[in-house]
């Protein structure tokens, strides 16, 4: 039995607040500068930067050693071994090598769901802009692709001083779209090149991550996918008679949430989670879940370090 | 238990309604967005949409309960003890010719005598019903409580439409009077509200007024008559559309029984159109008839008999010379003969005049009396001058502007119960009419010498419409409802014995086949069926009875409203309780 007046107003009619202003506090951005971003060594770039590469090169600090042939550069002789041995070696030392860190920022209206600071795309815009200024402040470079956004002009740099810029070309764009993962990788893969690639993105209707991921395979890129939702994803709390918006495709649904509704909700969810990071393993990615109601500082970076995201 | 304003109590269940709506609107579903429904489509009904329809709850209940209530409170019921007096009920029951019209099923009195049936059924111990024909004059017809059902149904189904209809006021005093002491009295009126009386009325008690009939057109014979002119005798026809559209008929007439003309008849909306034809002599029957029948049939024909060139034969009795021998005498087809009270004799005379004499007993011939003194049959109370006329509840005298003429010499009569008022000056009557012993006799109770009435032009035409009604049937014209003057053969060929209303137009014959008279409507007035509005009934002093049945009864709409209070206490009390154990839901969206 139900005692309500007629007239009540529903809570759950509130608007979802705006995203704030700005994203970046001033602690938050000293702590950027002392992260680092760990790179494989199996990335290759260019002949700077402060990454470790397998790639032999004729170095001073000498590594290795191989047979001299003819061309090499005779600065490079380890003279020394040919007193030894009566025979002319090079000697190989480490190559020090930049990389391209490409973001790719999932700006559908999904994101864009929450209130407050757990709101997803306040933390996906975090994440994002935490990730790419250690880029830029190792030296690497940096490309920020957003895509389901209202704008999809991506962010290019290669230096700290664009730091600021990357701030404000993040705090800047407006979710509300449709996302496409695969399009988007699809395109990441016709640009060329290599290098590590960041999806920050909640997945829903992302089905075809496996053909996504398949478009860009390792060794010649790195994929991590920060798989980013919000707590109400993870554990709804809807209850009774509800017509269900989606937020990317406006369809309605009306339905009836019990408790046996929301235990099938859990279940599917489980089998979506773990469905997402099978794939990613299998096409050598590395696959975080994360959620937004995590402090960035103290459970998303760390978390980050423990897999060998950040240094 | 009866409510004092149903109308506030019918406005006032518009609520529930509302309050139903009101629910529907709160039990709306909730829309809630969220970032993606991928893993919410489920098939399972657990989860499908379900319909939506009015939940059936305690508050829905209590508040369309509160709401019920509230109405009823405002209708103002009134709970009658069980003790409460019993009611006498007057059941008037119009009889016009209208009432025949059959556009309703089975006819327009078929409907209001189903009606009084069930009014009869519906009598409980203690009540008495009246049932009251509303013909002019109006008579009570049966009267009896629950057990005597059967004689008040046989009663109700004895009635038959036709005439003009009577006096409604004339009516509502004799269903007034019909009320027994420590009775309460409801007058309910079954008509067509075709021919009453606008003027204002006046009743004891609110009275209930049913209508039976619709608006329906019709196209009538208002005038069919031969008419004797310098180039022979002529039959004349005239035919009205009643109704609000134009129609095309055919009009068929017959003499003797041969068809002699077919006219066709076109008429506008409230039109009348009007045709002569030369008689040939010798003719016997004149027909005439419409090819198309309407919610009306029997004002479809007309029938005539004709007998030539047939002098009335009117004789005079008075003691002195009258003004009406002179009036009598200029009117074409009458033959006037004087005579003394002391010696006449009404053989071979078609009409008897009495003036200033009243014989002990009527001759068996249609009578006028004129001026009577105080006899055994009409007693007069007195004389009084200077009367000036102010109800004509007979139409046949309708026609005449009688409002300038001052009567005198005015007997005051107590009319007779065969009788009717045709003329009347407030309760006094002027003019008479009615059938004592078969006969039609019409009653003049002033004295044209006196007033100057002789003298005034109006005279001459009193005298051709007394004439005419004191002798209707001696033209062989008679109406609907009109009771046969003698054992006849209706037009279908059954018997009717004298004093049987007639209830079908046509010819009339004579137990030897011989044509004796016509029936026909020829009444514009009944022929228009559109319905009349309800006429005003002033509610006079109310009976004594009526005041104390009032008395007896005790309104609750105070206790109700005391109710609604307690039972809004209650719900927001629960409301209250239901907040109050409301575990706070945190982290909704």
């Amino acid at each position: 039995m139900r005692w309500k007046t007629i007239f009540r107003r529903h809570p759950e009619s509130q608007a979802t607040p705006p995203p704030l202003a700005t994203p970046f506090d001033e602690q938050f951005l000293r702590r950027l500068e002392r992260l680092a971003l760990v790179s494989s060594r199996t990335l290759r770039g260019g002949l700077t930067g402060g990454h470790a590469s397998k790639r032999r090169l004729p170095a001073p600090t000498v590594a290795d050693h191989r047979p001299y042939t003819h061309g090499d550069d005779l600065r490079y002789v380890d003279w020394n071994v040919y007193a030894r041995h009566d025979d002319l070696h090079i000697k190989m030392g480490e190559a020090e090598q930049d990389i391209g860190v490409t973001i790719l920022l999932d700006g559908s209206a999904s994101m864009d769901y929450g209130s407050g600071p757990n709101q997803k795309w306040l933390v996906a815009q975090q994440l994002a802009a935490a990730i790419g200024y250690c880029t830029l402040a190792q030296g690497d470079h940096l490309r920020v692709q957003p895509f389901g956004t209202t704008s999809e002009t991506p962010f290019s740099a290669s230096s700290r001083q664009r730091g600021s810029a990357l701030l404000a070309y993040l705090a800047a764009l407006r979710p509300g779209g449709q996302g496409n993962v695969v399009r988007t990788f699809i395109d990441q893969a016709r640009s060329g090149g290599n290098g590590l690639i960041v999806l920050i993105s909640d997945l829903w209707y992302a089905q075809e991550i496996d053909a996504a991921l398949k478009q860009l395979p390792p060794p010649r890129w790195q994929i991590v996918v920060l798989h980013l939702l919000h707590p109400q994803e993870l554990r709804p709390e809807l209850d009774g008679d509800l017509e269900l918006e989606d937020s990317e495709t406006g369809l309605l649904e009306t339905l009836h949430i019990d408790a046996a509704a929301r235990a099938r909700y859990d279940d599917r969810l489980y089998d979506w989670g773990h469905g997402l990071e099978r794939a990613c393993v299998r096409r050598g990615a590395n696959y975080v879940l994360l959620t937004s109601a995590q402090p960035l500082e103290q459970a998303i970076l760390p978390f980050l370090r423990a897999r060998n995201v950040l240094r | 238990m009866s409510v004092l304003a149903p109308l506030l109590l019918g406005l006032g269940l518009l609520a529930l309604p509302v309050v139903a709506a009101l629910h529907l609107l709160q039990q709306r579903r909730r829309r809630v967005r969220v970032p993606a429904l991928e893993l919410w489509h489920d098939p399972t009904p657990l989860v499908r949409q379900r319909s939506r329809r009015l939940p059936i709850t305690w508050p829905l209940l209590l508040r369309l309960l509160i709401a019920a209530l509230l109405a009823l409170a405002l209708g103002r019921p009134l709970l009658h003890s069980v003790t409460g007096l019993p009611t006498t009920t007057a059941l008037l029951l119009d009889t016009s010719t209208s009432m025949a019209a059959t556009d309703i099923a089975p006819s327009r009195l078929g409907a209001a005598q189903l009606e009084a049936r069930r009014a009869i059924a519906a009598l409980r111990t203690g009540d008495q019903l009246a049932i009251i024909d509303l013909s002019n004059p109006p008579r009570l017809v049966a009267r009896g409580g629950p057990d005597a059902r059967t004689a008040l149904e046989a009663a109700v189904d004895r009635l038959q439409a036709g005439g003009h209809g009577g006096s409604l006021q004339a009516a509502l005093d004799l269903a007034s009077s019909v009320q027994q002491s420590n009775h309460s009295l409801q007058i309910v009126v079954l008509t067509d509200t075709a021919n009453h009386a606008q003027a204002p009325l006046t009743a004891p008690v609110s009275v209930d007024w049913r209508t039976f009939g619709t608006a329906s057109d019709n196209v009538a014979f208002v005038a069919f008559a031969a008419r004797s002119t310098t180039d022979g005798l002529h039959l004349y026809a005239r035919v009205a559309n009643l109704g609000s559209a134009p129609v095309a008929r055919t009009m068929n007439v017959a003499l003797d029984g041969q068809l002699t003309q077919t006219e066709p008849i076109r008429l506008e909306a409230h039109t009348e159109a009007e045709w002569s034809w030369p008689l040939p002599k010798d003719t016997a029957i004149a027909t005439a008839n419409l090819d198309s029948s309407d919610a009306f049939a029997d004002d479809d024909q007309a029938t005539l008999l004709l007998r030539g060139n047939t002098t009335l034969h009117a004789l005079l009795v008075s003691p002195n010379p009258s003004p009406l021998e002179r009036a009598l005498r200029a009117l074409s087809n009458v033959s006037v003969t004087t005579a003394r009270p002391d010696s006449y004799s009404t053989a071979g005379n078609d009409l008897t005049i009495f003036s200033g004499y009243m014989p002990a007993t009527l001759p068996p011939v249609p009578t006028w009396i004129v001026a009577p003194p105080t006899s055994a049959l009409l007693p007069v109370s007195g004389t009084s001058d200077d009367v000036v006329a102010d109800s004509v509840p007979d139409n046949r005298f309708a026609a005449l502007d009688l409002h300038s003429v001052h009567f005198g010499g005015v007997a005051m009569l107590q009319p007779p119960a065969w009788s009717g008022i045709a003329l009347g000056a407030g309760s006094t009557p002027l003019i008479l009419a009615g059938f004592h012993a078969g006969q039609p006799v019409t009653i003049w109770s002033f004295d044209p010498d006196q007033g100057g009435l002789a003298n005034r032009v109006q005279f001459p035409l009193l005298v051709a419409a007394t004439l005419r009604t004191v002798t209707t049937g001696l033209d062989q014209s008679w109406t609907l409802g009109d009771q046969a003057p003698k054992t006849l053969h209706d037009p279908a060929g059954s018997a009717i014995d004298a004093g049987t209303p007639f209830a079908a137009t046509g010819l009339y014959r004579t137990p030897g086949n011989q044509p004796a008279l016509t029936v026909n409507v020829l009444d514009a007035e009944e022929s228009d069926l559109s319905p009349r509005p309800a006429p005003v009934i002033e509610i006079n002093t109310p009976t004594t009875a009526t005041t104390t049945t009032r008395d007896l009864g005790r309104e609750l709409w105070l206790p109700v409203v005391g109710l609604v209070c307690l039972m809004l206490l209650l719900e927001g009390l629960g409301m209250q309780l239901r907040r109050s154990r409301r575990t706070p839901q945190a982290g909704r969206l």
